[in-house]
């Protein structure tokens, strides 16, 4: 994938993360929701993880935050590691980790 | 010339032989406009003559005598011993390119970055035109002013001297050379956007750029590498999203039409023996 692809990703997943962030909040908050208090209450979560308007913005939350996440910790490496073979080598390894970390923030859901 | 005061040049010195810095220390009378490449002079004809620095033109037009002064990097000729208010100056090597000795660095990493940017104009339509030109490339003045600022730049380095990734990643293109991408990717005469646009789209390309911007701060002709670098950034993005489809350089006119009697003026002769066919060639390979 070429880099200005990532990149580009980069900085939409960035945009994208501020408005699901404001919204999660809202909707914790007495603002929208019901207060912090009782909107982490065993009721009120098992309430929302029935939901699939939860469930969806949970999963693009999750989504988002991961990929830009580890979009920025390659981005970090790469400054430190610039053989190229080395660099193929930590790109897949991170990509794994992505994988394995996204299936398991999903369980939840998909469970 | 009147003598206003004594400075102290605190030199920071590599020694090649022994693999390390030495400091050694000048005291120097300074007169009114005295710059600090006149004061390197003074110790090489007077104290040390053994002091290495490099100096060509001492009008800030070659770019050659670039060395950090009192911790920036800065041209010796353009900069005065009484603008810097200090009754000790230090001078260093730049940093980020290899040493030779005392004050000199080698500047070939530096260029070969820029060189790897193929900073020249590039036609999809050059043939016998390009080698013996008989006419004009068409340009507005608009269409000059998209680069002019950017073809200011002396090639001193002084911005590779001031980029914190260029220190930390030796493979990152740098600022000039990417400013230098931009300058001929904004030239309306040029039609190489597209190969200029894959070198740079790369990790150590313009997406290493850490907005530090100390070296639009370093640029002692106000050529702002920091501005190019993201206006490539989005160059890359705009190819990427199909803006840029087709690019078709300006059309060939014929030399100053309402001048009467105007002569066009000769390319320089090539100087190396067998240079013409050496471009020649690679010329038509890289366009086949």
């Amino acid at each position: 994938m070429k880099e200005s692809y990532i990149r580009f990703i980069q900085y939409v997943l960035g945009a994208a993360i501020v408005i699901l962030i404001l919204l999660h909040l809202s909707l914790f908050t007495s603002f929208i929701g019901p207060g912090y208090e009782e909107g982490l209450s065993w009721e009120t979560v098992s309430q929302r993880m029935a939901s699939p308007f939860y469930d969806m913005l949970y999963t693009l939350l999750l989504f988002a935050l991961l990929t830009h996440g580890f979009i920025g910790i390659r981005n970090i490496i790469f400054e430190y590691v610039t053989n190229q073979r080395t660099r193929v080598i930590i790109s897949w390894t991170i990509w794994i980790v992505y994988i394995i970390l996204l299936i398991y923030g999903m369980l939840p859901i998909i469970s | 010339m009147e003598t206003v005061k004594k400075v102290t040049f605190r030199i920071k010195r590599w020694i090649p032989e022994e693999g390390k810095f030495r400091i050694d220390a000048f005291e120097i009378p300074v007169f009114r406009g005295m710059t600090v490449l006149e004061g390197l002079i003074y110790i090489k004809e007077n104290l040390d003559s053994s002091l290495a620095f490099r100096r060509s033109c001492r009008m800030a037009t070659c770019g050659i005598c670039g060395i950090i002064i009192n911790g920036k990097p800065m041209l010796a000729c353009a900069t005065q011993i009484l603008h810097l208010n200090s009754d000790t100056i230090t001078l260093e090597p730049l940093k980020n390119l290899p040493l030779v000795k005392d004050l000199v660095v080698d500047h070939t990493p530096f260029f070969e970055k820029q060189r790897l940017i193929k900073p020249y104009i590039i036609r999809q339509d050059e043939g016998e035109e390009y080698w013996n030109p008989t006419r004009e490339y068409k340009q507005t003045p608009e269409e000059v002013e998209e680069y002019l600022q950017f073809s200011y730049c002396l090639t001193c380095a002084l911005c590779y001297a001031a980029c914190p990734t260029s220190g930390t990643n030796k493979n990152y293109l740098g600022p000039q050379a990417l400013m230098n991408a931009y300058r001929f990717i904004a030239d309306s005469r040029d039609e190489g956007v597209f190969i200029r646009l894959d070198i740079v789209d790369s990790p150590d390309g313009c997406w290493g750029c850490h907005l530090a911007g100390s070296c639009s701060d370093a640029c002692p002709k106000g050529v702002d590498p920091a501005l190019a670098i993201q206006l490539l950034r989005k160059k890359v993005i705009e190819r990427d999203l199909g803006y840029l489809k087709t690019v078709k350089g300006t059309s060939l006119v014929s030399p100053l039409p309402h001048i009467e009697g105007a002569k066009r003026v000769e390319p320089p002769k090539f100087t190396i023996r067998g240079a013409k066919k050496k471009a020649q060639e690679i010329l038509e390979k890289y366009f086949k």
